[in-house]
């Protein structure tokens, strides 16, 4: 079966910097993958790399077999089937949070207005925002907006999502509803990439994790492999001062 | 009493200046809009351009500007009450595209990324993310061009235009009065009507503005 | 005609220290009066808070021109001969109207030097006074600048309406070369009318735009440093 994602040897450079020296991997339908790694490693830039926010120099992106690397494809048309959910949330401040959530609906996917709003309403329900259709993004606290931020990727129906360190700019208390909602998706199958720091995810639902530092994979498993027998130092240096961090076992979501 | 001889007079240049300033706003307000696009999206030779514009009309006086515009065109039949409104609008874009850029700026770049990852190109994007939004941050410094725009109006004068402080130099001495009476009031006026305009614009914002801001 | 330009340039910049003069003593008596009043509204309490809005909203509306024909024609000449006359007629409107501007700018850099540096300054057993002096005000110089710098450009640009009264700043001359230009019968294009404005404007320009930028980035340099983004 084809997979929904495949990155192929992927290099990426900023004038002298090469931050990305030859990714791959691949993603199959219905599977949670886990970059994580040291800040500045490109862990960042390689989701921009996936969706073509930031064409990466040299390598190849598939969706569903198809090269989106190549210069013929419509980008547009591709990104309304890669969703993005970002670290800072990114939503667009004039609009109440339905319409943040409608608006990539409409003015994209050319819905009529009252559809785009329905659909618009059934992926707040999912994050369990539905409440707070009417707010807008000043209003909201950073969970809320970034569960806000997740449905609007939802409601675009993509083949993938990808998650830019979804929690790490949220205070801790409000980390657990974000989370939740993203073990809720995992569990239904949502295919999603996602690079995070947060290991109780990772171990929950990733089915392959992968290790990134200085623009390279230097280690790739199960959590169960990452959490017993790492097998290179770099990693098993990072992991014990994560777990410095959040107590041994790593972080898990708390309930509610 | 002697006020309500000349007030009328007053008042009717009072109504001049306040129309030179509404055509050279309104004249502003399209310039401004067409400067900022060109600025931000008008490449290599466009852009600069732009800019080149907007820092000369705001490094020099409206003055000399009215001036240039004037005998620049006598020739050509233009009339002061034209050359005053075009100098208006010619500077108040100036302004304007400032106050508009500040907007644009001032949404950060997070929004547009998350836009293009949507799917949007553009044109949607300045359609629906960056218009809507920069036109209510700019409000308030836009106001205040607005409301003060009346006041730089007054330049008209230098060219003869019948505005107030034309009728007010007439006033004096036509009905022998003594000038800090009569400047007093000009002053008087503007003060009223431009805190008047002020405060509307101010009510005008607050329905207006980005809830949670 | 590259003569005509360099002599007009030439008879153009004799003019300049006056505008220079009219500007300096205009917009330094605005920062001496505007300064005061920044503090009066931020640290004095709400009626004095109110005298000063109210000040800033009347002098800020007022055009430039009509306060100088009031003391002018009104009420400097019992005081005062020609040259002060003149003088003086531009220079306290323009100090006026400026300190209402300047006032707004060292407001809003006062109100945004943190409100903690104050307790800080205040725990340390220093007085209101003090910590005003030596805490906020070295803080509040660096927000101000591009503000203030902007507001001197603007106050340089205002002396050209001494030209009414008859001071011989730039605008006078640009205007007097013109007239005398048409009266000799030397016209013959509307460039050639244009040209005395023309330069004008360009000495206007080098005088407000390079000192405007390169202080404001200064400030911002600064800005950055003490932790204040944007």
């Amino acid at each position: 079966m084809e997979k929904v994602l495949k990155v192929e040897n992927i290099w990426k450079s900023y004038g002298k910097l090469q931050v990305l020296k030859g990714i791959s991997f691949d993603i199959n339908e219905g599977e949670t993958k886990v970059i994580f790694g040291p800040s500045g490693s490109g862990k960042s830039t390689l989701l921009r790399c996936i969706n073509m926010l930031d064409p990466p120099d040299k390598g190849k992106v598939y969706i569903r077999g198809v090269d989106i690397t190549d210069p013929s494809v419509d980008l547009n048309k591709v990104r309304t089937r890669i969703g993005m959910v970002f670290q800072h949330f990114n939503l667009f401040n004039h609009l109440t949070a339905l319409d943040n959530v409608a608006l990539g609906l409409r003015v994209v996917k050319k819905m009529p207005k009252e559809e785009a709003r329905k659909k618009a309403m059934e992926a707040l329900k999912k994050v369990r925002m539905e409440k707070w259709s009417h707010h807008y993004p000043g209003q909201l606290s950073g969970g809320q907006k970034q569960r806000v931020g997740i449905a609007r990727a939802l409601a675009m129906e993509p083949d993938i999502i990808l998650f830019d360190e979804p929690t790490s700019a949220l205070d801790p208390e409000l980390i657990g509803e974000v989370l939740n909602v993203m073990l809720d998706l995992a569990k239904e199958k949502t295919t999603m990439l996602v690079v995070t720091h947060e290991m109780g995810f990772a171990r929950s639902v990733a089915s392959e994790m992968i290790f990134i530092d200085n623009g390279v994979v230097v280690e790739r498993g199960t959590p169960e492999h990452f959490f017993t027998k790492p097998k290179t130092e770099r990693v098993r240096r990072f992991l014990s001062k994560i777990g410095e961090l959040y107590g041994r076992k790593g972080k898990t979501a708390p309930e509610g | 009493m002697l006020l309500f001889d000349y007030f009328p007079e007053l008042l009717k240049g009072l109504a001049t200046t306040f129309e030179l300033a509404a055509i050279g706003l309104a004249m502003g307000f399209v310039l401004g809009w067409i400067l900022v696009l060109l600025r931000k999206y008008g490449g290599k030779v466009l852009s600069p351009i732009a800019t080149a514009y907007v820092e000369f009309i705001r490094g020099t006086p409206m003055l000399v500007q009215l001036f240039i515009i004037y005998f620049g065109l006598v020739e050509y039949g233009i009339d002061n009450f034209t050359a005053a409104f075009l100098t208006l609008g010619i500077n108040s874009g100036a302004y304007q595209s400032e106050y508009f850029r500040q907007g644009i700026e001032s949404i950060g770049q997070g929004q547009i990324i998350a836009a293009r990852a949507i799917g949007m190109n553009r044109l949607q994007i300045i359609r629906h993310i960056i218009l809507p939004q920069a036109i209510r941050i700019a409000l308030p410094a836009w106001s205040n061009e607005a409301a003060y725009l009346p006041k730089y109006g007054v330049v008209a004068f230098a060219i003869a235009v019948q505005d107030i402080l034309s009728k007010a130099k007439w006033i004096v001495p036509t009905w022998s009065l003594s000038p800090l009476e009569v400047y007093g009031m000009v002053a008087l006026l503007f003060v009223i009507c431009i805190s008047a305009i002020s405060k509307i614009l101010d009510i005008v914002y607050k329905r207006v503005k980005i809830p949670g801001f | 005609m590259w003569d005509k330009i360099s002599h007009y340039f030439y008879l153009l910049l004799q003019a300049t220290p006056t505008t220079l003069e009219l500007t300096i003593f205009g917009f330094g008596l605005g920062a001496v009066l505007g300064l005061p009043l920044a503090f009066a509204r931020v640290y004095g309490g709400k009626v004095l808070s109110r005298i000063v809005d109210g000040y800033e909203k009347i002098f800020r509306s007022i055009p430039l021109i009509v306060l100088i024909f009031m003391f002018y024609f009104a009420l400097l000449p019992p005081l005062f001969d020609d040259p002060f006359l003149s003088y003086l007629s531009v220079i306290l409107p323009i100090g006026l109207t400026s300190s209402a501007f300047q006032s707004q700018i060292f407001r809003s850099a006062i109100e945004a030097v943190s409100g903690q540096q104050m307790i800080a300054g205040l725990s340390l057993g220093m007085t209101k006074l003090q910590v005003m002096r030596h805490v906020i005000f070295p803080q509040m110089f660096f927000l101000a600048l591009p503000g203030w710098v902007n507001e001197y450009a603007n106050q340089l640009k205002d002396t050209s309406w001494a030209y009414t009264i008859g001071i011989p700043e730039l605008m006078r001359w640009a205007d007097y070369i013109r007239a005398s230009e048409q009266k000799a019968g030397m016209i013959t294009s509307p460039f050639d009318l244009v040209l005395p404005y023309l330069i004008a404007s360009i000495i206007y320009f080098a005088l407000t735009y390079p000192v405007s930028k390169a202080l404001s980035e200064w400030g911002m340099k600064k800005k950055k440093l003490m932790g204040y983004s944007r």
